[in-house]
């Protein structure tokens, strides 16, 4: 409390007096001299004086009389109120000297103080925000730099920095006013900076999209040539697009694709077009080329499909071969493979049928049996099975190509050979010993092919023939068909192929041919037949029964006579286990206006257009029949016949007949 | 063959394929200086007449030879495609097969070749591209010898050559396995174990990244699927488009098989995906698929061929142990055909048997002797005859004397007797003997080769080459026809 009451004085005083320091003088010594304490500062005040700013005083000094020792004291001083007020001390009275030892100079000290303090913060925070600066700016912040003044700052950093923002931002500051320049610090070269790097991103990122692209170019590059079997080594990938195309040029096939479209696209002034080149068209022509490589394979095996079909065509008896291998080269690429991998070996079997030209013994194949090899029909219900007696695998001859050999399925290695039994030369199947002579003796030429007649075939100098007494024996020139395997000898067969055979080629479809296999029922057989015009659609169903003929029921209106469909009336009333099979051929009724067909269970059904196809049964029809059936007054039925109570009836055009169950009379009651 | 034969041969036949030329010496001293005939073996003349069958002159270096170098020798000289092929079997077989080739095959080989008919060409090149394959795809460039090495040896060399320690270990465990070990190791089991030693080279690079060790696999399944095709791949080849490859493959392989036909299909789908399958999966199970209808089809041929031995040992009437074991074969495995045909034909279980005489005053009794043929009843050495085919002409017949080896039944002046070669084409005429069926109406008769129309006769047990004319007393035409018909029975 003392001591600032007396600093307070002293300013008062100090400040008081100042402006007039001559007036100033003489008052203070007055007080001074009025005052009761000593005039002069004691030694201990003037050493505590000349501590407080740091001074050793020198012995000498402590003589010197107070004025002096404040005079010596602001000699040495640096803070600058501490001097300040020295100088008013010594510009002032002695008193004002001693009071300036005693308490001046330390609080003038503690103001220094508190300035330096300041100004050391200020000059903290301003070389703090020089080193942030610098440090964003690239620049190692050394001392020396620091602490140097804002302006020298910047220039340091237009001169030092690596960012050209933030050097050209430093240069702006560099001639701007001290405000901006501490802005610049504190905040634009941060800016500047950031500026810089996106710059720098920005700058690198295009830089990665070239190099990118450079990279993606180069193994486009280098794909390309590997087309024409190069090495994509540096040298070449780093060829400009055009010399690639040269490369893949003289490196492609001559005349491929690649070298024609690397020509071509050569030829274009465009880089766009080398480009495209390289990076898609050179991989189209080069599955252009592949795709001819592949074509001309294709090709190629057509053209052995082709040989095969003319060598079976030529043969005369291998009909199959020859139509498997046309199905084959109407299908695909894919069937003309399957054909030659597969298919064509599950082809080769035929039978030898004796032919029609002298009258109908169709049906009479080349078999092995127990009795040696002999050209007989099979059995009319053949077991399960039968056929593969008559059935002959046709490969090429044991003796040598252009003629044939014939393989017994059944017994594999067995052959059709001729053997001399010391009178004449016989035909038997044997086995194959591997030698020369059996094959000479197996194998078998065909000379003479006349569509609709046959084929002979030849062994050494005569024919395979059929003997008087049915076995196959050798002697002059004899025809046989070659039909489909595993052939059977029923009726129905036989009747078919007596009837269509005489125009039989085996390398055309006959007139008509099976649709489906027989079908068995007890002693009942039928088989459906196509038409060639219509292939796949039922012409007639052929029934036989033990014992019977053939007679066929056609679908649709028939050719003679035509009216509804018999077979569809007759299979509507569940056919032969209800009406018994045919037992004539359908027929046109007396008036020709219509068709009938009579069955074995004693019923016929009649057809004709104005009243349908309807059967008429058992006493009803002998009834109708005694009337004269359609020529009657009844006309024809216009119903099947049905049940009524305590008989049957059938209705006809003009009226009807009724059966009485009990009685068994059938009787007429015309209509009306 | 001991273990150290093996060894110095297989060392051998290896250094030959380096030295080309060196090989046609090196290769049969090495073994002739070691290895014992087997017993049996070829003959000096069985010798000279197999290298003049081929035109070769039988040199006296060729002919102290053992079976299996002349077999090698020859080989080398040959250059019928029948003849080479039937060698490198023999070559790759056992002792009996050499013996046996020398002695009859080379002739029937040559007879095909010049009847251009092919049987053993198939065969022995199936057996040759598979070594050449396995060979390639462990990088061994194969020299001819080696591929006619049989599939130990060559699995010995493969171990000797190995491309990486997995390979190694496969080929010492298929040398050291059975002889479908070895098949297996050659078909596959050889590329399996380089793809794995070249995966673990792969896996052991740190340095490559996933891309390059990508690239690298695939590179080297394109060598090993260029080894499927016989073919080493250039670098061009490995880097082009898979397309381009596979279509490579695909010309490469040969017509008519799998690994074409599957690579075919691949090009048609035009995917990339099927493309790289083919070459990585695709081509190694087609060629496989190949081996096994290679297989099948030679079970169909070798079956064939075995019928019809067996339809020529019927139709021969003095072969019942023949058509036994031939029937016996047909009814078992493939490889009992296989066995068959190779071996089983040749044995003695199949061509021994004892000849009987269906004479009324001898009825049973054997043809036998040591010197003169007489007919004798009860059992005895010498009533074993090995009948083996004519030594004038190969339908007909000639019977050695199992007692007295190399001595045949012969006619001299009309007498049967017992005699060796003398070398001359009238000793193989007079051994020579046609069968057809007995006068008697059962049984055999034995027509002689050099005197036709006489018949092998048992005459007061005495034994000639007889007719009935009566010129002789042996000629007698009283009971001729019994006396003339023999029984050919198991001995």
């Amino acid at each position: 409390m003392r001591a600032l009451a007396t600093l307070a004085i002293a300013t008062v005083a100090a400040t008081a007096l100042a402006i007039p320091p001559a007036a100033a003088v003489a008052a203070p010594l007055s007080v001074t001299a009025a005052a009761e304490v000593p005039p002069v500062a004691s030694e201990s005040e003037k050493l505590r004086a000349a501590r407080t700013l740091g001074i050793v005083p020198t012995d000498a000094m402590m003589l010197l009389r107070d004025k002096d020792f404040v005079i010596a004291l602001w000699r040495q001083a640096t803070g600058s109120e501490v001097r300040a007020s020295a100088e008013l001390a010594f510009a002032g009275t002695d008193l004002a000297c001693t009071e300036w030892i005693k308490s001046g100079v330390l609080s003038a000290n503690e103001r220094d103080q508190a300035q330096q303090m300041r100004d050391a913060e200020a000059a903290r925070v301003a070389r703090e925000a020089k080193e942030a600066a610098a440090i964003v700016a690239g620049i190692a912040p050394d001392p020396e730099l620091v602490v140097q003044s804002d302006r020298d700052f910047i220039y340091q950093v237009t001169q030092r920095a690596t960012g050209p923002r933030v050097r050209a931002a430093a240069l702006v500051a560099f001639g701007a006013a001290a405000a901006d320049q501490k802005e610049f610090i504190a905040n634009g070269v941060r800016t500047a900076h950031a500026q810089d790097q996106q710059d720098a991103i920005d700058a690198d990122a295009q830089a990665t999209e070239a190099e990118k692209a450079r990279k993606a170019a180069e193994a486009a590059r280098g794909r390309a040539v590997t087309v024409v079997r190069i090495v994509p080594t540096p040298e070449i990938v780093s060829l400009p697009d055009d010399d690639v195309l040269r490369v893949i040029a003289d490196g492609a096939r001559p005349g491929s694709e690649v070298e024609k479209a690397a020509v071509t696209a050569l030829r274009s002034r465009v880089r766009a077009d080398w480009k495209r080149f390289v990076d898609t068209g050179v991989y189209e022509a080069n599955w252009r080329d592949v795709a001819a490589v592949l074509a001309q394979k294709a090709a190629a095996d057509r053209a052995l499909v082709d040989e095969i079909r003319h060598k079976a065509v030529v043969g005369g008896i291998q009909p199959r071969l020859a139509r498997a291998a046309e199905r084959a080269l109407a299908g695909g690429v894919d069937a003309v493979r399957a054909f030659l991998d597969q298919e064509q070996y599950e082809v080769l079997t035929q039978s030898f049928s004796r032919n029609a030209i002298n009258g109908n013994i169709a049906g009479q194949y080349l078999r092995e049996s127990a009795d040696g090899v002999v050209v007989k029909p099979g059995a009319a219900e053949p077991a399960p099975g039968e056929g593969l007696d008559a059935t002959w695998r046709v490969v090429a001859g044991l003796a040598g190509d252009g003629c044939f050999s014939l393989e017994s399925p059944a017994k594999p290695n067995h052959y059709l050979a001729r053997y001399y039994d010391g009178k004449k030369t016989q035909v038997a199947v044997q086995p194959a010993n591997g030698t020369v002579d059996f094959g000479w003796n197996a194998t078998w030429c065909v000379d003479n092919i006349l569509p609709g007649a046959g084929v002979t075939l030849r062994g050494g100098a005569d024919f395979l023939t059929r003997q008087a007494d049915g076995r196959a024996g050798m002697g002059v020139e004899f025809y046989w068909w070659v039909t489909e395997p595993l052939p059977d000898s029923t009726e129905i067969t036989v009747n078919w192929l007596n009837k269509y055979l005489p125009d039989y080629d085996p390398y055309t479809d006959l007139l008509v041919s099976p649709l489906g296999p027989e079908q068995v029922d007890g002693a009942v057989r039928y088989r459906d037949f196509q038409r060639r015009s219509a292939p796949g659609q039922a012409a007639f169903r052929s029934y036989w029964s033990r014992g019977g003929a053939v007679h066929p029921l056609t679908t649709g209106r028939g050719a003679a006579c035509a009216s509804p469909e018999i077979l569809a009336t007759y299979l509507r009333l569940s056919g032969h286990p209800a009406l018994g099979v045919p037992v004539t051929d359908e027929a046109c009724t007396s008036d020709k206006a219509g068709r009938f067909v009579n069955f074995a269970g004693g019923g016929s059904i009649y057809s004709v257009d104005r009243a349908g196809a309807h059967a008429v049964l058992g006493a009803i029809r002998a009834k109708w029949l005694s009337l004269g059936g359609e020529k009657s007054t009844l006309g024809y039925p216009t119903s099947d016949e049905v049940a009524i109570p305590g008989g049957r009836r059938s209705t006809f055009e003009r009226g009807r007949i009724d059966y009485d169950t009990a009685t068994g009379v059938a009787t007429v009651y015309p209509a009306s | 063959m001991t273990g150290r034969t093996r060894l110095m041969f297989v060392s051998g036949a290896a250094a030959l394929a380096l030295l080309a030329t060196a090989a046609p010496v090196l290769v049969p001293q090495a073994e002739a200086a070691i290895t014992a005939d087997t017993p049996r073996s070829a003959t000096q003349e069985d010798k000279v007449r197999a290298a003049q069958e081929i035109g070769v002159v039988a040199s006296p270096d060729l002919l102290i030879l053992t079976d299996r170098n002349f077999v090698f020798a020859l080989w080398q000289r040959a250059t019928g495609t029948e003849v080479r092929a039937s060698a490198e079997l023999a070559y790759a077989g056992t002792g009996l097969e050499q013996t046996q080739w020398i002695k009859t095959g080379i002739r029937d080989a040559n007879a095909r070749d010049q009847a251009r008919i092919l049987r053993d060409d198939a065969a022995a090149r199936a057996a040759r591209e598979a070594k050449q394959r396995a060979a390639l795809v462990n990088g061994v460039v194969p020299s001819p010898v080696l591929l006619i090495q049989n599939d130990q040896e060559f699995a010995f060399a493969m171990w000797e050559h190995a491309s990486g320690p997995k390979l190694k270990a496969a080929a010492l465990a298929a040398y050291q396995g059975g002889a479908a070990a070895q098949k297996d190791f050659i078909l596959t089991g050889i590329f399996t174990a380089r793809a794995a030693d070249q995966q673990d080279l792969i896996d052991a690079d740190t340095a490559a990244d996933e891309a390059q060790k990508k690239a690298r696999a695939a590179r080297d399944a394109r060598i090993r699927a260029a080894a499927v095709v016989a073919v080493v791949p250039t670098e061009g080849q490995l880097v082009e488009p898979d397309v381009n490859f596979v279509l490579d493959l695909w010309q490469a392989a040969k017509a008519g098989t799998e690994v074409r036909a599957a690579a075919e299909r691949a090009l048609r789908t035009m995917d990339e995906a099927q493309l790289k399958a083919y070459v990585a999966t695709g081509i190694h199970s087609a060629n496989l698929q190949d081996w096994f209808t290679w297989i099948r089809k030679k079970g169909e041929a070798d079956r064939r061929l075995l019928f019809e031995l067996r339809t020529r040992a019927e139709q021969s009437r003095v072969h019942p142990a023949l058509v036994a074991g031939a029937n016996a074969a047909m009814a078992g495995t493939d490889d009992d055909v296989d066995r068959f045909l190779r071996l089983g034909q040749y044995e003695d279980a199949s061509l021994v048997q004892s000849i009987r005489s269906q004479s009324p005053g001898a009825a049973g009794w054997y043809l036998r002797g040591l010197t003169d043929a007489v007919v004798g009843a009860g059992a005895g050495a010498d009533t074993a005859w090995r009948i083996v085919p004519g030594k004038a002409d190969p339908s007909c017949h000639s019977f050695e004397s199992v007692a007295h080896p190399e001595y045949y039944l012969r006619q001299q002046g009309q007498r049967a007797v017992i005699a060796a070669s003398d070398g001359t084409d009238q000793f193989r005429a007079d051994a020579t003997w046609c069968s057809k069926a007995g006068l008697s109406g059962t049984g055999v008769t034995l027509e002689s080769f050099s005197a036709r129309g006489r018949f092998l006769r048992q005459y007061t047990t005495q034994v000639w080459a007889a007719d009935s004319s009566g010129q002789h007393p042996y000629d007698t035409s009283n009971g001729y026809a019994a006396d003339t018909s023999w029984q050919v029975d198991v001995a």
